[in-house]
């Protein structure tokens, strides 16, 4: 039997609740009623035990997902800046973000030992950004060479020492300039260099014995950030 | 309502543990973080395809929870209002132009690649399917499943979460079931393991 034809013939409440019964969510009376319903009806049996087995996936597929990145509880301590008793005094968290200046903004996403360097850096960084975005919607492309200067932080001179590496690296379009943040700061990265005439970056990366990752920790990471990083490469490599 | 909770409940520890953050306690913060950001995650994930917009959602529900604990009422469990604080922040992170709906190497990066026994296969078939057939769904039908089956809400927790009335969870239900049932056609008769 076609299910369309199960829904007509079975029209019972009962079934439409039966996958918060799975669930065990439903209260006393409903619960009863499903059970009156599934020991009378000859079809909800078969979609309780297929509920079941979809129950039992998802609960898996929850336990087995990926933990999110180990930099997320800093960026939310970074936020914390105003306690809640004083915050809940307005009536809408949208309402104190607007009329904040940028470097409320900023200063806020980071932790308090960052403060305020990496603020200055990031907004330097965003500042750049928007003039290289106006810059080659009314130039055209930007042309490769000896022209490149450094974003954020002092220039590194030289090639990198073994605790550090330098990465080329291509954002994907649609990221947006805070989940670029959150990934490069989760791996300490910074930003040397780019863009490239093809989009390129290259960045810097304390390793292992920078107090960091190791190299393939370090592209591990990146490479798994794909709604972010569509390209990641050792520069010169 | 006297219902049989998932082994993830935790209501009455929530409560104490919001109540200490309300009242400014960054330890209580710290633990109620811990045990909701994978939660969290995962729901987000779901619902914006990518896990770095996933992980910002993460902070910025978190900082909201911060920011406004002590305007919880008690009205719903605390789970339900965080739920409710990172569902709002998934549809206005789905309404922005730079949004990418599909991350299409996040599905295969979620499978686990290490099978083990038969039987732990069967499962893994079965997982998979369900997880295949979950991407045939609306942004909105996939909510409704995986707030019931993945994270175990009530339809009335989810009407909540979602802001919308019970009647349409339920509709949604039906109409999610019936792609479900098209997708997993040998699960739903009973002729997979």
């Amino acid at each position: 039997m076609r299910h369309t034809e199960q829904e007509e013939k079975c029209a019972h409440e009962a079934m439409a609740l039966l996958p918060w019964y799975v669930n065990g969510t439903l209260g006393v009376e409903e619960r009863r009623a499903v059970e009156d319903h599934l020991s009378t009806c000859a079809l909800c049996p078969d979609e309780l035990v297929a509920l079941l087995k979809v129950q039992s996936a998802l609960r898996r597929e929850l336990a087995d997902a990926p933990e999110p990145s180990a930099a997320l509880w800093q960026n939310v301590k970074g936020r914390m800046a105003a306690p809640p008793a004083a915050a809940d005094r307005s009536t809408a968290t949208a309402a104190s973000r607007q009329g904040r200046t940028a470097w409320a903004w900023i200063s806020d996403l980071l932790s308090p030992a960052l403060r305020p360097g990496w603020a200055l850096a990031v907004l330097l960084f965003m500042s750049v950004q928007a003039v290289l975005i106006v810059g080659l919607l009314m130039k055209g492309p930007l042309q490769t060479g000896p022209e490149y200067h450094t974003l954020t932080g002092p220039t590194i001179s030289g090639e990198p020492s073994g605790t550090r590496v330098r990465l080329r690296v291509a954002f994907v379009e649609q990221a947006t300039e805070q989940a670029i943040r959150i990934v490069l700061e989760e791996v300490r990265a910074t930003i040397v260099d780019g863009p490239s005439a093809a989009g390129f970056y290259l960045i810097d990366v304390p390793l292992l014995n920078g107090a960091g990752r190791s190299r393939d920790q370090v592209l591990r990471v990146l490479r798994g950030r794909s709604g972010v990083i569509r390209f990641t490469e050792v520069a010169g490599g | 309502m006297e219902a049989v909770r998932p082994s993830l409940e935790t209501s009455e520890a929530d409560e104490v543990l919001l109540a200490r953050v309300a009242s400014g306690d960054q330890a209580a913060f710290e633990k109620l973080f811990l045990r909701y950001q994978k939660r969290l995650f995962r729901y987000l994930l779901g619902a914006v395809r990518a896990e770095a917009i996933a992980e910002e959602l993460v902070c910025e529900t978190m900082t909201d929870v911060w920011r406004n604990a002590r305007t919880f009422q008690g009205r719903s469990r605390v789970s339900t209002w965080i739920f409710g604080i990172a569902s709002n922040k998934a549809k206005t992170a789905l309404r922005r132009p730079q949004h990418q709906e599909a991350d299409p190497e996040l599905v295969l990066r979620l499978e686990d690649p290490n099978p083990g026994p038969a039987d732990e296969i069967a499962r893994q078939e079965v997982a998979g399917q369900v997880r295949a057939a979950l991407e045939h769904l609306t942004p909105e039908h996939r909510q409704v499943v995986e707030l019931t089956f993945m994270h175990g809400f009530s339809y009335q927790e989810i009407a909540t979460i979602a802001g919308c009335p019970v009647n349409t969870v339920k509709t949604r239900m039906f109409h999610a079931k019936r792609r479900l049932r098209e997708a997993l056609g040998g699960i739903f008769s009973g002729r997979v393991p």
